[in-house]
């Protein structure tokens, strides 16, 4: 990569050969769906060769690659959510929840506790206070209540992804 | 089911794009130096040329390789050595005579001139390889950076750095050219 990015221009294949197969692995180990998995691993390839000229030669081009492709894999993933969301806003028929409903909403709320129950007690309180709605006094207080739910945050990704 | 050989058709056309891309963002850095220079007394025209040429040159260093890219850094820098020298001259009034007659102006041009090439040839000197090449594209960005701040001094200022710069490089090559050899 290093060669390439320096202007030796026929270690092309070489970078594309290697780079080409980790990208789609990281992908479609991310996504479920293949055709996701290919076009993010597409647009990554190509990032990464518009990007390859600036390339750090101080840090590991590899790394700097599937740091790429994962980014991209977030970006679809939020913008999948945003579609959600947007089609929810749209969509507003039959707006009673459906037996289904209630048990993904029960589902996600057994989840949601889990996940809660597994960080410390003071996490625990500081989240409670802000589900009670109650304003944190202090900036002490504000601190926490933002730490906690960072951590809750990165429990629940690690725990679903 | 991907296209591999599409993908890596357009992904080179991509690499190929981003460095003419890379390669013209030393615009950047050369308009101001001729805005600089036209502010400093100098031709509409010869700074537009000046500035053009040092585009051209610079640009296609930065798009070759890794190793123009830093001869391009190192020419503009010492460059910069009789550029200064030529706008401290301008803000003290003083301007090259005409003709052939030598003035503390040309003098000075002549010592800023060479202190960059004698820079010029000692940096490159330390660069572990394609030292050869290093060396032309330096001075050569050197060289154009140079003219382009002397040019609102006159000819003879333009002409006395260059030879300057040209000369003292030269001269602290040889060694270093012999020894390589």
């Amino acid at each position: 990569m290093i060669r390439f990015a320096d202007g030796e221009r026929a270690a092309f294949r070489e970078v594309f050969d290697g780079l080409w197969p980790m990208c789609l692995a990281l992908a479609t180990r991310s996504l479920r769906e293949r055709a996701d998995a290919e076009d993010v691993a597409q647009r990554s390839i190509l990032k990464v060769f518009d990007q390859i000229v600036d390339l750090d030669r101080r840090r590991d081009g590899v790394a700097w690659a599937l740091t790429i492709t994962a980014f991209e894999v977030l970006t679809l993933r939020k913008q999948r959510l945003r579609r959600r969301e947007d089609d929810v806003d749209i969509d507003p028929i039959d707006a009673q929840p459906t037996p289904m409903d209630r048990l993904a909403e029960r589902e996600l709320y057994d989840h949601v506790r889990d996940v809660i129950g597994e960080l410390s007690e003071r996490d625990q309180h500081a989240l409670q206070s802000m589900l009670l709605g109650e304003t944190p006094r202090g900036e002490a207080a504000r601190k926490r209540r933002f730490r906690a739910i960072e951590r809750l945050r990165a429990a629940w990704r690690k725990a679903h992804g | 089911m991907v296209d591999v050989e599409a993908l890596a058709g357009r992904a080179q056309r991509v690499a190929a794009r981003s460095r003419v891309r890379m390669a013209c963002r030393i615009a950047v850095v050369i308009v101001p130096l001729a805005c600089l220079s036209l502010a400093n007394g100098g031709q509409v025209g010869a700074c537009a040329c000046l500035g053009a040429a040092l585009f051209a040159v610079a640009a296609y260093h930065r798009w070759r390789d890794r190793a123009g890219v830093d001869a391009v850094r190192t020419g503009l820098l010492l460059g910069a050595v009789p550029l200064v020298a030529a706008l401290g001259l301008n803000a003290c009034g003083m301007q090259c005579a005409p003709g052939w007659a030598i003035t503390e102006a040309e003098v000075a041009c002549f010592a800023a001139g060479a202190i960059a090439g004698i820079a010029a040839s000692l940096l490159v000197a330390r660069t572990p390889r394609d030292r050869r090449r290093r060396w032309v594209s330096t001075i050569l960005v050197a060289s154009l950076t140079a003219a382009l701040g002397c040019v609102g001094l006159g000819a003879a200022g333009v002409l006395s750095t260059l030879v300057a710069l040209v000369a003292s490089a030269s001269v602290v090559w040889i060694p270093v050219a012999l020894r390589a050899s």
